[in-house]
């Protein structure tokens, strides 16, 4: 992007006079290191002459003698230098961390850092790098400040990504750009190498620019292009393995004991059925899971064109015995001047993923029957394997390994991104850039499901063969006009204005038939099945059209003023609520520039910003709006008839979800810069929130627990940000401390006078939102210890002499009368935890002491309560294996003194139903999330092109928390309605990487 | 850049054709409602969408209800000792856990309201169309009316007074609905119960092609219950007598043949679930699976009583004993040949509470489709059944004092099965109708309801003299019975009901999710919290 605007630059300027030339030679240098700086350009001002530095820093170049000449390198301060008749200019170039002259893009264009007017953080594509990881998200945790990404654990899963807390009930996942590209809402296809720097807007005055999709955010991420001069290769691996840490279930002797006290204690008899003892975890969970990461790529170019290109490949092995995820990714970018006025370039991103036979086997392995084997006697085998396995003897779980072995589904899928653009520059400032991006996804998916018995519960009577082909071919055409010009010295103009068309497009096909005539691999294909075939298809459409606006202006990089528009219209909604209008405005003051600051030493840079904003939501099902006929059949006279049914209600009135923001912010630096500081509070109020409701079933909507999109009402999230960032060095020893530091807090306003209830679980529900309140607070009876003795029950009546708990016995929970009407019902109920965060936590170490460096990343949330259904599903009930330990825990007559209830099979008291305080714990954690050691190689060992590094890293190393589960962070996972609720999933694993990086 | 050109080409081509008509974007491969109901057709289809909801595709929507309520009263157990029990325990066993109770429900409930709305737009759009046959278009409409009534009458003799919705509405329309009184309820029932009987065609009168859809009789038939459970006996008596006078409905001459599959929509049938064998869609039976035999491909859920089987064998009843209760070891299964003294019939006492099986939902081996296991077993479920409305009659005319017209219809079903006239009066006779209707429709979904509203001498609904810690199925199993099957198998408490408590146990409770969502405008029954 750097390029983009020299490029611009160029044409800004007129063409120098014709003038005498001298030679000018020089060595570049880097600051921190005193090390030549390779390949670093130098460019005279105002051409395109340049030249760049070898392998030693030197370099010759012929100037004007009055020219100026530009010294620049990729993650340096750039440096002029005038030229006055010099013949040698030597130039020492500063690491330009935080540079307030970084070119950051902005949407639809650039501007400096230091221009900035909203809230966006730029980020570096090698900082990003460190960590090695399938989605580049993961590596952004703790290093953008606001930004809570929240890892998901297995192989190609989606971190959960929300910035700047969560302002919507509708979704948290923002919008990803990739070079001009809007490409949805998840990136696990980017392959981390590629990135050169990743921007977050974070407010609406930002984003705003986005319309539609930027409720959540906009995270704008560029791609690596090239840069004149020798072709530079670079080649890295990166390979380690993963591993879970193995929860503590009990084994057979603790279920038997668990499992009978449950009827004993109920005065029954247990149906308990012995065996064996087997450790299921063991023997579906692999001990170590292999990782994988190749790169190689290069790049180079000269005036006329630049390239740069890389091939990488990513593999990820499932933590289950079978299963991985992986992709090979290919980036070409190409750019052409054709001379000055024209200039063409394309990036092509072709990419290949594949998934295979990763199971979700986790609740499975932790509730499976301990005492059940894995396998039949041999004497009951017949000749389908998949038959051979045991049945578990006392629950309901399918045999893991069973389901396992039997699994048999993957999907490929083909991607290319290209992204063609031209751009004109006919006079001086203006520019005309069109690009038509393309994003097309082809996957093709089979999964074979093979015939089996193990019990009449446990089967399949017919095999299937099915194989789905969806394809996504997305197109995006965006036109912009830049205007750039600065008047009088003083009065610098960037005024943009620009139309898109996008339009997306999935094409679906799934066909799949049964009884083919065996299990074997060669068969399992669709046209092998011999009965019942069928076949599904479809074509679906979204189209949006905007017209955008922008205008930014500031006073000597003093007084800053921003303002756009962008009016979208969307195909999601009916006719009359098609289009909406987001404008933004923002506003900053330099105070460092004024006179009166000239004097003072305190501080170097002094910014305050401010900002206002409106974004938009269309993230609802295409056909939300629309009633659909669906197909039922009947028999009549013994035959099939074919009838309708209403499938699908639709809401005509739904509208755009807009989120109204204000941002005020402020960034300063002390210290010679060594101190950076930068501050922003904001408040985000989403109106007519769109939201897939449940409603009554009484309404007898077809869809499940009569879900419908419906507008609900207003929320307001309020929050702040802190980041401060320390630099220094002494003598060899360069280190670093960053801290960020946020916080947010939602409230709901109006829900259209109605509560929304989420969080179904055991026919009730957890949370429940209410106006006036946080959103997605956990609701629920408050636990009053445990009854005692059967005195306790009885004396625990209303004023009437009414039994509150009347199906209560000793060892249950008392409930509170929150209402004080001596009845225990759901009026007692209330807000018993808040699953987001008070304070999100990020601190980053880095160091490095002549060859070695050295980086720890930190990060934490505090103050967010977790919903721990492990207390419930692992605790004694449904005949699911126990966490170790809850025999002990539990209460008895001999066992008073705990908060554990008794062992119940019938549970009259709905201990583990109730949604109650029991279930509720503080999921705050603190994590070191990457622990990295590098160790580059002096020069000349492996030769004086070459520089190479090998660095060690472990994620995920330690956890401090007090959360009783398996992982706080995939814990709090879920969607914004199902916010904080643990149904254990794949937790974090803990990853040990080697890597080896290479640049020649 | 020829993809360039092109984009422009196609873009610049776009805008041309305005920006509105590119953001039109039909949904493809979906019927819009709001162009349906356009064709005579269309309106057909909609009511035969309203059949597909009686029984849905599977066993768990509809099916798992009628056997729960079974399950509730003296004559089945859950039956099931390989596995928790899940959703049967909270009801069968009347353990008063509100929540799972409504958990329980949950689907029944769920649906029998998704089936409500389908006849809802049914009875709202068809009215819209202008029909070459007038009366084909009023037929259609009484066709959704009586399954409307169906499905309703299904919810409140389950749950009580239920919010009576009409037409599709949006949820602001529904915001603090309330039940309403049984009293309405039942109104709204009766209502569309009259609209359809003047519309519906008596069943000879539908062509063969329609065999299965809601005739004249169906609907007296079924309002002649409402009414009886209500005890408007006069009222009752009209219905079900314009059934018997009608000619179109007798007896079966052998009980064998009532729950054969050979005998679908036999004359005996006022109302039946159709089904087919098609292997492609979950239009047939599953039921027959979830009742069968554990060591038969079955899952044992369901198993009936030694009280029930005591029962037959004290009124010497032999032959309605062989076609409702298998047992474990015979040797003999009627209609198939499969069992014999060398192969007998197996339902192993460890894993069935009473080594019992339902023998009128039994399908013989050979007779089985395949695979067994899923929704295409082509036995019609019969709701309502001729000897039903006989016996409604009997009760009806017992009550109204006309004790030799109950007697009449009363010894025609036990004539069938070689039982001696009953010559009883008064209450004598009342004990000996309601005995006939255990015996008679056993396993059939109707004894729990009949329970909880016949009200015995001590003014009690009889439930509450059947379950409770006195109730004689309790004292039964707990003091009585010498069965051993069920006695050595205490993986199912044999004192199931003792927890009955009849200030809770008369309804069921709703969902909680419904009372939540509808933040208390719609109220739990009563003793549930």
């Amino acid at each position: 992007m750097k390029r983009y605007l020299l490029t611009m630059l160029i044409a800004v300027v007129a063409l120098a006079v014709k003038a005498q030339n001298i030679t000018v030679k020089g060595n570049v240098i880097e600051t921190a290191t005193n090390e030549p700086l390779i390949g670093a350009t130098v460019k005279v001002k105002g051409t395109g002459h340049g030249t760049v530095t070898d392998f030693n820093g030197d370099y010759t170049i012929s100037v004007d003698k009055n020219a100026t000449l530009v010294f620049s390198s990729i993650g340096y301060k750039s440096v002029e230098k005038a030229v006055k008749g010099q013949t040698i200019i030597n130039v020492s170039l500063d690491d330009e961390a935080n540079d307030l002259n970084e070119v950051v893009v902005i949407g639809y264009g650039v501007a400096k850092k230091g221009d900035l007017t909203s809230s966006i953080s730029a980020i570096k594509g090698e900082k990003l790098e460190k960590l090695s990881t399938g989605n580049v998200m993961n590596a952004l945790q703790g290093q953008v400040n606001g930004v809570q990404v929240t890892g998901a654990g297995g192989p190609g899963a989606t971190p959960r990504v929300i910035i700047r807390g969560v302002s919507t009930i509708n979704g948290s996942d923002p919008l990803y750009v990739v070079d001009g590209m809007p490409v949805g809402t998840n990136i696990n296809f980017l392959n981390q190498n590629d990135i050169e720097s990743m921007q977050v807007l974070k407010d609406a005055s930002a984003s705003a620019i986005y319309g539609t999709r930027a409720s959540n955010g906009v995270v704008l991420i560029t791609t690596k292009k090239g840069s004149a001069g020798a072709t530079k290769f670079t080649a890295s691996a990166t390979v380690g393995f993963q591993t879970l840490s193995k929860p503590d279930i009990a084994g057979a002797a603790e279920y038997e004991k668990v499992y009978n006290a449950r009827y004993t204690n109920d005065g029954q008899v247990s149906p308990f059925k012995g065996g064996s003892n087997t450790d299921w975890w063991d023997e579906v969970i692999k001990g170590t899971a292999l990782q994988q990461n190749y790169n190689f790529g290069f790049s180079g170019g000269n005036d006329k064109f630049i390239y740069s290109s890389n091939i990488g490949y990513y593999r990820q092995d499932s933590q289950y015995k079978t299963g991985y995820w992986q992709k090979l990714s290919a980036r070409f970018s190409m750019e052409y001047n054709f001379n000055k006025i024209v200039k063409a370039g394309i990036d092509l991103t072709p990419r290949y993923e594949n998934w295979d036979n990763t199971p979700g086997l986790m609740g499975a392995v932790m509730g499976m029957d301990p005492t059940t084997p894995i396998y039949r006697p041999e004497s009951e085998w017949d000749s389908n394997p998949y038959s051979h396995y045991a049945r578990s003897n006392n629950n309901q779980e399918w045999n893991p390994v069973a389901s396992m072995n039997r699994l048999d589904a993957g999907a490929d899928e083909y991607g290319l991104l290209a992204t063609p653009f031209v751009s004109i520059t006919p006079i001086a400032g203006l520019t005309f850039r069109s690009q038509f991006g393309v994003n097309a996804r082809f996957r093709l998916t089979d999964e074979f499901t093979p015939t089996f018995f193990i019990d009449n519960l446990e089967k399949a009577d017919r095999n299937q063969a099915k194989r789905t082909m969806e394809n996504w071919v997305d197109w995006n055409w965006t036109n912009t006009l830049t205007y750039i010009k600065t008047f009088n010295q003083k009065h610098n103009l960037n005024v943009m204005a620009g139309y898109t068309m996008e339009r997306f497009q999935d094409y679906y096909l799934q066909g799949y038939r049964y009884d083919i005539p065996s299990n074997v691999e060669t068969l399992r294909y669709v046209s092998a099945g011999t009965a019942d075939d069928y076949a599904n298809g479809y074509n679906s459409y979204t189209s949006l059209i905007s017209y955008l606006g922008r205008v930014m202006y500031n006073y000597a990089e003093k007084y800053y003023l921003t303002a756009s528009v962008r009016v979208d219209g969307s195909s999601k909604f009916a006719k009359g609520n098609k289009y909406a209008t987001f404008p933004a405005v923002s506003a900053a003051w330099r105070i460092t520039g004024e006179e009166f600051m000239k004097n003072q030493k305190v501080f170097d840079d002094l910014k305050l910003r401010l900002g206002w904003g409106k974004v938009g939501n269309q993230n609802i099902d295409n056909s939300a709006y629309l009633s659909s006929i669906g197909t039922m059949r009947y028999v009549l006279g013994n035959q099939i008839v074919v009838g309708s049914q209403v499938s699908g209600i639709g809401n005509q009135k739904l509208k755009w979800e807009t989120v109204e923001d204000y941002n005020v912010g402020i960034d300063a630096a002390f210290l010679q810069s060594r101190l950076r500081v930068t501050a922003d509070w904001f408040r985000k109020t989403s109106h007519d929130m769109l939201m897939k409701k449940d409603n009554l079933l009484l309404l007898g909507y077809p869809m499940w627990n009569g879900q419908m999109w419906e507008n609900v009402g207003e929320m307001r999230a309020t929050g702040w940000e802190l980041g401060i960032n320390w630099q220094d060095r002494a003598g060899d020893f360069n280190y670093g401390v960053g801290v960020n530091l946020s916080s947010v807090k939602n409230k709901a306003i109006t829900l259209n006078g109605d509560y929304i209830y989420t969080g179904g679980h055991n026919g009730d529900n957890i949370i429940r939102n209410e106006a006036g309140q946080p959103i997605s607070q956990f609701y629920g009876y408050t636990v009053d210890g445990i009854f005692q003795n059967e005195t306790e029950v009885r004396s625990y009546t209303s004023q009437y002499g009414e039994l509150m708990q009347p199906n209560a016995q000793p060892g249950d929970f008392r409930y509170k009368d929150i209402n004080h009407d001596g009845k225990i019902n759901e009026a007692d109920k209330s807000y018993i935890g808040n699953p987001f965060p008070d304070l999100m936590l990020g601190v980053n170490l880095n160091a490095s002491y002549k060859n070695f460096d050295f980086l720890a990343q930190f990060y934490g949330t505090f103050g967010n309560d977790i919903y721990n259904l492990n207390k419930d599903r692992y605790f004694g009930t449904d005949g699911v294996n126990v966490i170790a330990g809850t025999y002990d825990k539990a209460w008895r007559a001999d066992n008073t003194n705990t908060d554990v209830p008794r062992l119940s099979v019938n549970d009259a008291n709905g201990n583990h139903n109730k949604p109650s305080t029991f279930f509720v714990e503080d999921g705050s954690y603190m994590r070191l999330k990457l622990l990295q050691i590098g160790y580059t190689l002096p020069k000349n060992v492996l030769g004086p092109k070459v520089t190479a590094r090998v660095s060690l890293s472990a994620q995920n190393l330690f956890t401090i928390t007090g959360y009783s589960g398996m992982d706080p962070e995939t814990a709090a996972m879920g969607s914004v309605t199902e916010a904080g609720i643990d149904w254990t999933g794949y937790p974090n694993p803990r990853t040990f990487l080697l890597g080896v990086n290479l640049n020649f | 850049m020829k993809k360039i050109l092109f984009g422009l080409t196609l873009a610049a081509g776009l805008t041309l054709t305005s920006c509105s008509s590119f953001l039109e974007e039909p949904i493809l491969g979906q019927q819009d409602m709001n162009n349906y109901f356009a064709t005579e057709d269309e309106c057909a289809k909609q009511v035969i969408g309203c059949y597909a909801y009686l029984a849905c595709d599977d066993w768990w929507q509809i099916y798992k209800h009628y056997g729960l309520v079974d399950m509730c009263t003296d004559d089945e157990w859950m039956g099931n000792t390989t596995q928790e029990p899940g959703d049967y325990l909270p009801l069968s066993h009347y353990t008063g856990n509100t929540i799972e109770g409504g958990n329980a429900v949950q689907n029944f409930y769920q649906y029998r309201w998704k089936g409500i709305l389908q006849c809802n737009i049914a009875i709202q759009k068809i009215p819209e169309l202008t029909f070459n046959d007038e009366a084909y278009k009023n037929r259609l409409i009484g066709e959704a009316k009586f399954l409307r009534a169906f499905m309703f009458f299904d919810l409140v003799r389950n749950f009580g007074g239920m919010p009576i919705v009409e037409g599709l509405k949006m949820p602001s329309e529904t915001q603090g609905i309330e039940r309403a009184s049984l009293a309405d309820s039942y109104a709204f029932i009766e209502q569309d119960l009259l609209d359809a009987i003047a519309v519906l065609p008596v069943r000879s009168a539908y062509a063969a092609a329609d065999m299965g859809r809601a005739t004249k009789g169906a609907a007296q038939g079924l309002l002649g219950k409402v009414y009886l459970y209500q005890e408007k006996y006069n009222e009752a008596k009209t219905q079900l007598d314009a059934v018997i006078n009608s000619g179109e409905y007798e007896l079966l001459d052998d009980f064998a043949k009532v729950w054969s599959m050979d005998y679908n929509n036999s004359k005996e049938g006022l109302f039946e679930f159709q089904t087919n064998e098609d292997t492609r869609y979950g239009v047939g039976e599953r039921f027959s699976v979830v009742t069968g035999s554990r060591d038969d491909s079955g899952w044992s859920w369901g198993g009936p009583t030694s009280n029930l089987e005591k029962a037959f064998k004290d009124a010497g009843d032999d032959i309605r004993l062989k076609y409702t209760i298998m047992h474990h070891g015979q040797t003999e299964v009627p209609g198939d040949p499969t069992w014999s003294e060398d192969n007998p019939y197996i339902i192993s006492p460890s894993k069935h509470k009473s080594a019992r099986a339902n023998m009128k939902l039994y399908i013989p081996v050979d007779r089985r489709p395949s695979p067994y296991d899923a929704a295409h077993i082509p036995l019609n479920y019969r709701v309502l059944r001729y000897a039903d409305v006989l016996l409604m009659k009997a009760e009806v005319e017992n009550a109204l004092g006309n004790d030799s017209e109950a007697q009449k219809a009363l010894n025609q079903v036990r004539d069938r099965v070689n039982l001696d006239p009953v010559t009883s009066t008064g209450k004598a006779l009342r004990d000996a109708i309601r005995l006939e209707r255990r015996l008679e429709l056993a396993l059939e979904g109707n004894r729990l309801f009949d329970l909880r509203r016949w009200k015995d001498d001590n003014g009690k609904p009889a439930i509450c003299n059947v379950m409770g810690q006195n109730g004689s199925f309790v004292r039964y199993n707990t003091v009585e019975s010498t069965d051993e099957w069920e006695l050595s198998n205490q993986n199912e408490a044999s004192n199931k009901g003792y927890n009955f408590d009849e200030t809770r146990d008369l309804l069921f409770p709703i969902p909680n999710s419904e009372i939540t969502m509808s933040n208390g405008s719609i109220k739990q029954n009563p003793g549930y919290n």
